[in-house]
């Protein structure tokens, strides 16, 4: 549990720690002026969303595989804070969007695949507390959710395979170091949040099952 | 316990739909837009549909008049011309990328009822001694 | 004034990232609660 609340502080320290180099320290966009700066939140925040995803693509892997009740635990908990990040996400993007693109929103694949991302396991997650038998709902999630992965591959590569408005991955060669330091920093952030998160989400899985296998 | 089950599977069924429907919307076989090219090669049966055209604002074309602007869209081979009302966004600049929304008129004009800007996936800083956005002197309208 | 430049935009930088902290913010704590709450904590 020490683990848990350290990585829980870790991120607070990264994600201020972060930020405010992305600010103070981090020179502004020559084109997109300070509005890149949202830079700093919306990446890191997309990378750990696919991340959550990933992982419960694996536990999802791990229980039909083994059907050992921590891969439920672990794909309860990481589809919860894949579904909040995703969500947080759009948000961010569209607000990033209307003084940039000109628009909040448009149906390109890497913004419409997203929301499907979300929607999808959104769906899952009540399709979730919809079935009473624990073993028929870890499986049928499993299910859904490694199929559902496929979807998250395509959210990841269809800027680079498809014609989008959404621009493909930047990379260190495409960005200013001074940035990329303030968005690894974040990354980290992120990371270790999501990781607190998945912890605490995991304990109260187990718990649930705990009770409903005494049951 | 079995109509829980129904609502759920149901759920999964409209995320299902909506999935469809969504990807549906970015029309046939995934083409988010066309290309100058695509367009020219339609030919008139570009005309009356509502698209997408993607592709650079060409250098030189750019020209505030008659209370909108127009400019040229160029994949590098095909140039189509544009025509907005709207205030393009202010990163608008030669050189950038759009996705326009419009029709295609019979006078070859593309008529913009929806004008994108498509940055690419550079940030940088401006160059030594410029103020942000001096490092390409290019007027616009 | 130079063309394809974005001026301002203050106010888009500041609801993503009033947004931002302020949901991970709420997640984490109403987390924490529900935890407590389950016995998981």
């Amino acid at each position: 549990m020490k683990h848990v609340w350290a990585s829980g502080a870790a991120a607070v320290l990264l994600l201020s720690v972060g930020t405010y180099i992305g600010f103070f320290h981090a020179p502004v966009e020559q084109y997109m002026g300070i509005t890149q700066k949202i830079m700093y939140v919306h990446v890191p925040t997309a990378w750990t969303a696919l991340l959550a995803f990933t992982a419960a693509f694996v536990a999802s892997v791990g229980w039909l595989w083994k059907r050992a009740w921590t891969w439920d635990y672990l794909l309860e908990s990481t589809i919860e804070v894949g579904i909040v990040l995703g969500c947080l996400l759009s948000v961010q993007g569209a607000l990033w969007a209307k003084p940039t693109w000109g628009v909040y929103w448009d149906w390109d694949p890497r913004l419409t695949s997203v929301a499907v991302m979300v929607l999808t396991y959104a769906g899952i997650a009540a399709l979730r507390s919809f079935v009473d038998d624990p073993v028929k709902r870890a499986t049928w999630s499993s299910v859904a959710s490694a199929l559902g992965y496929v979807n998250v591959i395509f959210v990841y590569l269809c800027v680079k395979w498809l014609r989008t408005l959404h621009q493909p991955q930047s990379s260190p060669s495409t960005v200013d170091p001074a940035m990329v330091l303030p968005l690894r920093i974040n990354a980290f952030g992120m990371i270790f949040l999501a990781i607190f998160l998945v912890a605490l989400r995991y304990r109260m899985a187990r718990a649930r099952r705990a009770r409903e296998l005494e049951a | 316990m079995k109509n829980k089950l129904a609502a759920g599977l149901v759920i999964l069924a409209v995320v299902g739909v909506l999935g469809y429907l969504a990807f549906g919307s970015v029309s046939q076989n995934l083409v988010y837009y066309w290309t100058p090219s695509e367009l020219v090669a339609a030919g008139s049966k570009a005309e009356v549909a509502t698209v997408r055209l993607g592709g650079m604002v060409e250098a030189g074309s750019v020209v505030a008049e008659g209370g909108g602007t127009t400019f040229a869209v160029t994949d590098g081979t095909e140039r189509v011309r544009v025509r907005t009302e709207q205030i393009p966004p202010q990163m608008f600049r030669e050189g950038i990328g759009v996705v326009v929304e419009g029709t295609m008129g019979r006078d070859g004009v593309f008529q913009s009822k929806r004008l994108m800007v498509k940055h690419d996936e550079n940030y940088r800083a401006p160059a030594e001694g410029e103020k942000p956005g001096t490092s390409t002197m290019v007027e616009g309208p | 004034m130079p063309a394809g430049v974005l001026t301002g935009g203050e106010e888009f930088v500041a609801a993503a990232y009033i947004v931002s902290f302020v949901v991970l913010a709420l997640f984490a704590g109403t987390m924490i609660w529900r935890a407590r709450q389950e016995g998981a904590l």
